[in-house]
């Protein structure tokens, strides 16, 4: 490799940005667009290139869900079911953990990630912090049921959305051959996390000062809920737009594309409410830096893959594979540690021909449809990696910091990564028995 | 003591006082010392322990809520005294329970007595000036309105999310109203007619203790010889020795657009002389202030004995 080949610049720019983004050094948007800048400076891309590699589905699909979630945010519904929530649990920490969990996987099986946590995400840090506890565990916890969650469905994931598509597998198939390495991973995943943060999420109910504390927390949110300006028939209609617009998502009427489902779902929630919602507001509120930084990261992403850099790291999992199982195996644990670091989306991009060639040219044999189930698991649990391996995790965080609650590259690793480890023990033994 | 948590109950208190009111903080915090005892699992002795944490906690925090300190002594001292009365945490649970609803009960009696009091203060045509969240005031205000009377409010407007809640209220109980920033007050000192303002506690040093705003506020209108009430049941008197300390004060870092940065200042209370008040609508009547001053001492000298037993 020429020290100053495209490839060499690629990925010093590539690391540069991963770098930067571990220790901290720029806000993150700032960071790719510096990358983004480099490689077209030193000719690696050219202008025209840029543009194409931007996933504008996704930047869509972001866009059109925060439209939407800032609106039902300004209706003061999930104020309603944050107060409904905080009276049942009592404040009491471990059921609001195993409450958020559950219904952040429940949500990202048929929801985005990014969706997903931009729901969730607020909700937790408004009861958290009113019972005066760290949200972090709550999030982190969340980040790793979203993925997981995700990789259920063949909605739940964009990758398994690509999958799924380029196989013709049905709903139902993906169901029937994910539910058992996921729910082992869901239930290991939440002993551990209880575990480890047992200290925080532990029922207080033998702790006078601190139900006390968590009871006056919950009156003051539930007054301070009650003081405010809340429309039942505002609520109930966003409601009722968000949930069409989920439906649609799911049903996908004509094939029509996600992301414009979702945009106009936010575009209607304007027009149909505009004397509650002011559009230039809404539009003010979406996270325009979160944006940013998911297109400089196609981008520097894209580079890559076009540089034939990723085309290295497949080619060394295929060298090992001689059998479905050494396949699957190689499969899951090159794409599931690469996930954690790299955008997963381009890795199943590339890693989807690569796999087909290997099944038509038979050379392999044996039944291979499972390993792009591994393929699958590999990519959605990897995303637990690090902070930047996955949607759910980037826009988790990013929204924690804006609520001033912030995740570091290392303090999520510490967590992420032998949870990932974990999550693919279990996937390798689900596959020893399958394949 | 954990002070951290000590830490996080004062800027709670403050917090829902500065939000909702002196009253609805103690009735809120009332509500959760009982949900707390009934959702408590443990052993009579825990129990017993944990209430002693608590109390502690509570006569530590920053401010005083004054009737949350002689609520949990005479809580704490009556559950002492009957503990071997009872057989079991259960009964002990219902005990607390049914003494937080008796307080409850005869606090309640004081404040509609208060109500009952202060309705000669308010006349048909009054111009009756606001300025913080008092939800006695609120309540004062709104049962004039039910009985007929004639008055409009002004507002001086301060924190935005304050002068919200006040419109809101208004708003919501269609009484006439206007507001005017805080600063343009002086060109409305003929059209108002009273003025009505909240207050946390009457201190030791016969200082009132109000909302930010409240000493500039009542100085200008003492000065335009407008009539000051201020109303207060008695149970929210400060009946140990305070200190003579600044307002707790934080520094918030500014910036401008153009980049210049400057700290500003936030002060959490006020302190004036209660002679500055022209009437205190209490429980025991309407009074002036050397009427006050000497129903403040007459309770002072009767909770002598309360101070030293429990140590405030």
């Amino acid at each position: 490799m020429e020290f100053l080949s495209p490839i060499s610049i690629s990925v010093f720019v590539f690391l540069f940005v991963l770098g930067s983004i571990v220790f901290e050094i720029f806000e993150k948007s700032l960071v790719v667009l510096v990358g983004v800048f480099i490689l077209l400076f030193t000719g690696v891309l050219t202008p025209p290139e840029v543009l194409p590699m931007i996933d504008s589905g996704t930047i869509l699909l972001l866009m059109g869900m925060m439209i939407l979630v800032e609106g039902v945010r300004e209706s003061r519904i999930l104020s309603w079911v944050n107060v409904k929530i905080i009276e049942k649990t009592e404040g009491n920490p471990l059921f609001l953990f195993l409450i958020f969990s559950g219904l952040t996987f429940l949500l990202s099986t048929f929801l985005a990630n990014a969706t997903t946590m931009m729901i969730i995400i607020p909700l937790t840090i408004a009861v958290t912090k009113g019972i005066g506890i760290t949200p972090k565990p709550y999030i982190i916890a969340e980040i790793f049921f979203a993925n997981i969650g995700g990789a259920l469905t063949l909605i739940g994931d964009p990758t398994n959305v690509m999958i799924g598509s380029a196989n013709k597998f049905s709903f139902l198939m993906f169901l029937e051959n994910m539910w058992i390495p996921i729910l082992l991973v869901s239930i290991g995943v939440i002993l551990i996390m209880v575990l480890k943060d047992w200290e925080i999420i532990r029922p207080i109910q033998k702790n006078i000062p601190k139900l006390f504390m968590s009871n006056l927390l919950i009156q003051k949110i539930k007054e301070e809920f009650l003081s405010e300006y809340f429309s039942l028939r505002f609520a109930i209609m966003t409601a009722i737009i968000l949930s069409i617009t989920v439906l649609m998502i799911i049903i996908q009427p004509f094939h029509f594309p996600v992301e414009y489902i979702a945009l106009s779902g936010g575009v209607f929630l304007l027009v149909f409410l505009k004397k509650q919602l002011s559009a230039e507001k809404i539009f003010g509120m979406i996270d325009w830096n979160t944006l940013l930084f998911f297109s400089g990261l196609f981008i520097v992403v894209g580079t890559l893959e076009k540089v034939g850099a990723l085309e290295y790291v497949s080619e060394i999992i295929m060298r090992y594979a001689d059998s479905p199982l050494t396949l699957g195996l190689s499969v899951l644990w090159g794409i599931g540690l690469l996930s954690g670091f790299i955008e997963n989306i381009p890795l199943v991009a590339m890693m989807i021909p690569v796999l087909q060639n290997i099944v038509d040219s038979g050379a392999i044999p044996g039944d291979l449809h499972m390993v792009w189930f591994a393929l699958s698991l590999g990519a959605c649990l990897g995303g637990n990696g690090s902070i930047i391996g996955s949607s759910a995790s980037m826009i988790g965080s990013q929204m924690a910091e804006r609520s001033g609650v912030k995740i570091s590259f290392l303090e999520f690793f510490k967590y992420g990564f032998s949870i990932t480890i974990f999550s693919l023990i279990i996937s390798s033994i689900f596959l020893f028995f399958v394949l | 003591m954990d002070n951290t948590l000590l830490n996080t109950l004062s800027g709670l208190f403050l917090d829902i006082e500065r939000t909702f009111g002196t009253r609805d903080c103690c009735f809120m915090a009332m509500e959760s010392l009982k949900k707390s005892f009934l959702s408590f699992s443990g052993t009579r002795e825990e129990l017993r322990q944990e209430f002693q944490k608590v109390m502690e906690l509570i006569k530590n925090t920053s401010p005083r809520i004054a009737l949350l300190m002689f609520l949990i002594f005479d809580l704490f001292q009556a559950f002492e005294s009957t503990f071997s009365h009872r057989k079991s945490i259960t009964e002990d649970k219902e005990f607390l329970e049914k003494y937080i609803e008796e307080i409850d009960q005869k606090r309640r009696k004081r404040f509609d007595d208060l109500i009952a009091i202060s309705q000669v203060t308010i006349v048909d045509g009054d111009t009756i000036l606001l300025h913080d969240i008092s939800h006695t005031v609120f309540d004062i205000l709104r049962h004039a309105k039910s009985q007929g009377k004639k008055f409009q409010v002004i507002i001086a407007q301060q924190d935005e999310s304050k002068t919200a809640i006040i419109v809101r209220f208004l708003n919501t109980e269609k009484i006439s109203f206007q507001v005017v920033p805080e600063y343009l007050l002086a060109h409305l000192k003929d059209s108002i007619t009273k003025v009505f303002l909240g207050a946390l506690t009457v201190n030791s040093l016969l200082e009132v203790i109000g909302d930010p705003g409240s000493e500039s506020l009542i100085s200008q209108m003492h000065l335009s010889h407008i009539p000051i009430y201020v109303p207060l049941t008695t149970d929210k008197l400060s009946l140990w020795q305070a200190e003579k300390k600044h307002h707790t004060c934080k520094t918030q870092k500014q910036k401008l657009i153009s980049g210049i940065e400057y700290e500003k200042l936030v002060f959490s209370h006020d302190r004036y002389p209660v002679d500055l008040v022209t009437f205190f609508i209490t429980n025991k009547g309407l009074l002036n202030s050397q009427e006050f001053k000497s129903l403040y001492h007459e309770y002072y000298a009767k909770n002598q004995e309360w101070r030293l037993k429990n140590a405030v």
